[in-house]
């Protein structure tokens, strides 16, 4: 017995030991609680938008988007199109890599042609597909060729490129990307716990005015209620991902503020007319629109964090390419009309797919969908599916209905919901060819003026045709202590948090 | 044995769906999902891959992790302490709280505290684990601002966590030592003992408690071994980066190796915890041999 009680005693003193690791943080710290953790922390590994946003804290991308969208200097003091297909950028002198190595133009130069190669399987390679070339002119200068006119290029490498060391990168290779976290931006690396946190120290030499903050934490907790306990109780400092059904609790705090934004993702329901023959018949998909009821799916349902659409561009990037179309009205008796006239007087049986927690909420928002389209004498069947299972499914064609899906523009423009329309991406369940050679011409227009032009015209086409089921614009939804000064809601979910301090 | 767990594995890993579809940007087009499901070997026929993963595993290498690009088996060993940790320190509340509760309950049959015991055994193994740590985070964390509410740090960030991952464990040691408790204190060994005249005491600590220990072995083996798999839920609730937010992330991100590593070191742990629990028993009992 004896025995007994001094191996438990001596196992609870090793656990002891084993445990006592913890270290309190440091004075004039930021903390920002976010869901998911980044998959590695190179920028060459960039897979989720999270990641990205945390790695653009440590490296610095060419150019950067302002909160309007609008692409501001970074790396890069200028640039300018030689030709239609070639672009030239200066980069700025005497920026320095947290090593001390200078950054020149070999690095953007090394950066790029990584992630372009296809063996490195880089997730948003399909953004780079024009590429061409990538010419090193002097030090700090660079051209880079496209094989077609890109006019999207500045806006790419803002959204998805962080700069690094080339020279970093081949000294550490063997250790395998993952662990390599040399940049040029605000915040070097201090430490990184894979799914628990990211600790960063401000760079105090930046050249851009240094951040605000001595440290900055990203803490990674995917239950929604936990976040909101550390917000509270001033465990952390900003919270990102906050429920709609949060947010009246969350205002009702004192210390705390809720900032909400339009974001850049437009939900949308596909309409798949290659396996539903009811939908083939733009008055069916136009009776669906008239059918489902947005401004009460938006205010019943997500607590008036959208915006009803009537195409799925997203609302900030429908702004800068011609007015606004107004959506489709809840008008029953139109639906019920348009159903009739194209032979389905009785409604037809349609399957409704949705994901489980993939949007915010999804589910719901599918329910309501179901039982609005019920009221147009449709006979609707939900399946609700895990968010990965929904996705595999989807792109594998498993389904055979209509299926919810919500779209982000990551690089401030339409071509992304342009692209939606290509009749051989994995998204697509429509076809129409005339209508893709359009969009095609359209993403060649190098002129400004004349693509928002076109886009207008294709917004007009994808709202008549109703080639999807438009519902609604989602707010991005964050919470922040009071004593966080200077934070701004990003659109694009990409926050600046050099800019951030926290009142001590 | 480690091959029916390969074909298991494999099979269950490759019912989880295309892991191509996320992998690429939703907008790439069928042609990019071909090529990449080409390079990942996906379009070998079945047999193929299965012989090629065992292959594989039998070298120790489960592949490369499809998102994070690093091997398979680092994550895994990566996020093992955390998972290690937890475990200990919840099966150390157990026997902590339930081995004492349950003798003393034995012996006091009917008392006060046999009845506090026993409610407390009935309300542990009751209480969901997703209530029982929301709701430790909401009075620990949030009213009273004693603890930590999330993430690993020091032993203070341990304590909430690990009192709700042990608690199920403790409400089940505590009816498991009392019932055996009282199944022994009425064994003829036991009446002997005390005849001789040793002090009540050793009689219960000694000679009772040593041989009501076999079920309690035998349950909280089995429960340390699965608890080392990974507790999805705890983990989640307390942001802990164990392995079980590492399977559930790379089964709903299809990164199929990841999932394989992990069910397989946790198959692996299994069965040598269980083969200790053996070993154990003889050490408590000796006259447990497996000779």
């Amino acid at each position: 017995m004896k025995r007994l009680a001094a191996v438990s005693i001596l196992i609870f003193i090793i656990a002891l030991l084993f445990l006592w690791s913890g270290s309190p943080e440091p004075k004039n710290t930021l903390t920002v609680a976010v869901t998911t953790d980044m998959k590695g922390l190179s920028p060459l590994l960039a897979f989720n938008v999270t990641g990205i946003m945390m790695q653009r804290h440590v490296y610095d991308s060419l150019v950067h988007f302002g909160p309007d969208g609008k692409i501001n200097p970074r790396l890069a003091v200028s640039w300018e199109l030689l030709d239609d297909k070639t672009w030239r950028f200066h980069l700025r002198q005497g920026v320095k890599f947290h090593n001390d190595y200078p950054f020149t133009a070999t690095d953007v130069k090394f950066t790029l042609e990584w992630l372009l190669d296809p063996r490195n399987r880089w997730n948003f390679g399909s953004y780079f597909a024009s590429y061409d070339t990538i010419e090193v002119i002097d030090s700090h200068t660079i051209d880079i060729k496209t094989k077609t006119p890109d006019p999207l290029l500045p806006n790419v490498l803002a959204a998805f490129v962080g700069v690094v060391s080339k020279e970093t990168f081949e000294e550490n290779e063997k250790q395998g990307v993952r662990h390599h976290a040399i940049g040029t931006g605000p915040f070097e690396l201090v430490s990184w716990e894979p799914n628990d946190r990211l600790m960063l120290t401000a760079v105090s030499d930046w050249y851009l005015p240094p951040p605000k903050v001595k440290t900055l934490v990203f803490r990674i907790i995917p239950e929604m209620g936990t976040r909101v306990a550390e917000l509270q109780t001033g465990g952390v400092d900003i919270i990102t991902d906050v429920p709609p059904f949060m947010v009246a609790t969350l205002e009702d705090d004192d210390e705390i503020d809720v900032r909400s934004i339009e974001s850049l993702r437009a939900m949308h329901i596909i309409m798949d007319t290659t396996n539903v023959a009811a939908l083939r018949d733009k008055r069916v998909r136009q009776a669906l629109n008239y059918a489902v009821d947005k401004e009460a799916i938006v205010e019943g349902v997500l607590g008036g964090m959208g915006t009803p659409l009537g195409t799925h561009v997203p609302l900030r990037i429908a702004e800068h390419n011609g007015p606004l179309l107004e959506p489709y009205p809840y008008d029953l008796e139109k639906a019920r009309a348009l159903l009739t006239e194209a032979d389905y007087p009785d409604g037809f049986p349609l399957n409704l797919y949705t994901p489980n927690g993939r949007y915010p909420m999804d589910r719901q928002v599918i329910l309501a969908v179901a039982d609005q389209l019920g009221k147009a004498g449709i006979d609707t069947k939900v399946h609700v599916m895990e968010s990965g299972t929904y996705i595999s499914k989807l792109i594998g064609r498993e389904f055979d209905g209509i299926y919810l899906i919500g779209m982000a523009s990551r690089d401030w423009d339409i071509s992304h919901s342009l692209n939606e329309l290509d009749p051989s991406s994995l998204l697509s369940f429509h076809t129409d060819q005339a209508l893709w050679e359009t969009v095609k011409r359209t993403k060649a227009t190098m002129d400004a003026g004349k693509r928002s032009e076109a886009a207008y015209e294709i917004r007009q086409i994808v709202h008549e045709d109703a080639i999807y089921l438009f519902l609604y614009n989602v707010k991005g939804i964050y919470a922040v202590s009071k004593k966080v000064v200077g934070f701004r809601a990003p659109s694009d979910e990409m926050m600046d948090l050099w800019t951030v301090s926290v009142r001590q | 044995m480690i091959v029916g767990i390969t074909i298991i594995v494999f099979l269950i890993t490759n019912v989880l769906g295309d892991p191509v579809a996320l992998l690429l940007d939703p907008l790439a087009t069928r042609e990019e999902a071909d090529i990449l499901r080409k390079e990942l070997g996906l379009d070998r026929p079945f047999h193929i891959q299965y012989l090629a993963f065992f292959g594989n595993i039998l070298r120790g290498d489960f592949g490369e992790s499809l998102h994070a690009r690093v091997p398979a088996m680092d994550l895994v060993l990566q996020h093992l302490p955390a998972t290690i940790e937890l475990t200990v320190a919840s099966i150390v509340f157990m026997l902590f709280v339930g081995l004492p509760v349950g003798t003393l309950s034995a012996t006091r049959p009917l008392s006060l505290i046999d009845r506090a015991g026993q409610m407390i055994a009935l309300v542990g193994q009751a209480a969901p684990n997703y209530w029982l740590g929301v709701m430790a985070i909401l009075v620990f964390g949030v009213q009273l601002k004693m603890l930590p509410i999330s993430g690993r740090g020091g032993l203070e960030h341990l304590v909430l966590p690990a009192l709700t991952l042990g608690t199920f464990g403790m409400a089940a040691v505590t009816r498991l030592t009392r019932s055996a408790m009282l199944d022994v204190l009425g064994k003829e060994y036991v009446s002997a003992a005390r005849t001789r005249g040793f002090p009540e005491q050793i009689v219960v600590l000694k000679h009772a408690l040593r041989n009501a220990l076999i079920p309690v072995v035998t349950y909280v083996g089995q429960l340390f071994a699965t608890l080392l798999g990974g507790a999805v839920i705890t983990e989640t609730i307390f942001a802990w980066p164990g392995v079980g937010r590492l399977a559930v992330q790379a089964i709903s991100s299809n990164d199929f190796r990841v999932v394989q590593a992990v069910v397989v070191v946790a198959s692996v742990i299994f069965i040598v915890v269980n083969l200790l629990v053996e070993i154990f028993y003889s050490w408590i009992d000796p006259r447990i041999s497996h000779n």
